[in-house]
């Protein structure tokens, strides 16, 4: 079986009936592999089963439910594989966009904002990389992984320029945002890492990008590695060393809005 | 442990089995058993090398009273509280495995 859809080194066939396949299709266009041939290491399928939606990979049920949270589940295993699809690299829980100069990468848990801050950048013009996970490559390059956004309802306000064509008749209670429909658009090739922001949500705050030292810096970035516990003392290593090319801050902001244009200002488009 | 019971001569340990990299005087130390990720403030990481299992804080206390120009008492207390609170954090070799250490030595 040849894979139609990548995300980052994990290659994937998609299955469903025929509601399930398009809105799988629709969502997963941001993987859709320009020029297959690997073998599928995975196979995800979305069907409509009596007034049920059930997503599974392999076989294996990931949820039977509502659709949007059906199709949220099985973003997440996909985004699960592809992390540990690409080895030994460190790979940090964070939004990242780019601008000329190089990628602004945004730690954060999740429910920190990352996707909606994320979205607004790139609603401002900044290349997107990805909502979720950043592999850091040799040299301190960010590997892109440019899934679909996934945003929340407590965010479609401040995005409300980026509403969606409604896939399934307003059943599906989040937004999947193809990012290369976004005016900032997608990259495909690795770009290095200049700055790194920790987005720290403060009601009513006007918002604020405050420096922090190197080791701040590491220390967020470890605090944020998926795979901190697999690579231990390498991944400390590579960081410090990453370390030395990026300029940190703290983040402050009472809105997506102001902290993207703080943000703005300081890498410039 | 806490910090009243790091005496004078207990010569604490940081455990060996932890992650770590120093950052511009900045120890970062990363916790495998837990999970977690500890930033040590600059006293912390200027001691953290020397909590060896070998140094008593009398001894650290000396170098630190020298280099810092403080008081040795006012240093020893500041080294307590600092093993209490790595303690805490869980970050020192298990008390039991320093016990022997424990005894001041003539």
């Amino acid at each position: 079986m040849i894979a139609t859809h990548r995300a980052l080194d994990h290659h994937f066939l998609l299955e469903g009936d025929s509601g399930g396949i398009a809105l799988l299709v629709a969502v997963c266009s941001p993987l859709a592999d320009r020029s297959p041939g690997s073998p599928a290491d995975a196979v995800y399928r979305l069907e409509h089963l009596g007034g049920s939606w059930r997503s599974s990979r392999d076989g294996h049920v990931l949820h039977d439910g509502e659709a949007g949270v059906a199709l949220s589940h099985l973003i997440t295993s996909v985004n699960t594989q592809a992390i540990a699809s690409v080895g030994p690299l460190p790979v940090v829980h964070c939004g990242a966009v780019a601008g000329r100069s190089g990628v602004v990468l945004l730690p954060g848990s999740p429910g920190a904002g990352k996707s909606t801050l994320t979205c607004a950048l790139v609603a401002r013009g900044f290349a997107y990389l990805t909502d979720e996970a950043a592999p850091l490559l040799e040299g301190g390059m960010v590997r892109p992984y440019p899934k679909p956004i996934v945003v929340g309802p407590g965010s479609f306000e401040v995005l409300a320029d980026l509403r969606p064509c409604d896939l399934a008749g307003g059943s599906l209670g989040l937004w999947f945002l193809d990012p290369s429909g976004l005016p900032g658009g997608t990259t495909s090739d690795p770009l290095p890492l200049r700055w790194v922001a920790l987005p720290q949500f403060s009601a009513g705050a006007s918002a604020q990008l405050i420096p922090i030292s190197r080791g701040e810096i590491v220390a967020a970035l470890a605090s944020n590695l998926f795979n901190l516990q697999a690579l231990g003392q390498e991944a400390l290593d590579a960081l410090e060393q990453i370390s030395r090319q990026v300029r940190g801050y703290r983040l402050v902001h009472g809105s997506a809005t102001d902290a993207a244009a703080a943000i703005g200002e300081l890498v410039g488009l | 442990m806490n910090g009243a019971e790091w005496p004078r001569w207990s010569r604490p340990c940081r455990r060996r089995d932890l992650a770590e990299v120093a950052v511009d005087g900045e120890c970062v130390v990363f916790d495998h058993l837990t999970g977690r990720v500890h930033r040590l403030d600059g006293v912390a990481s200027a001691i953290w090398p020397f909590l060896d299992g070998s140094t008593t804080l009398e001894q650290l206390a000396s170098d630190v009273s020298y280099v810092w120009g403080l008081d040795v008492d006012l240093a020893v207390d500041q080294l307590q509280r600092l093993a209490s609170s790595l303690a805490a954090a869980h970050l020192l070799e298990a008390a039991t495995e320093m016990a022997d250490d424990h005894a001041p030595r003539s």
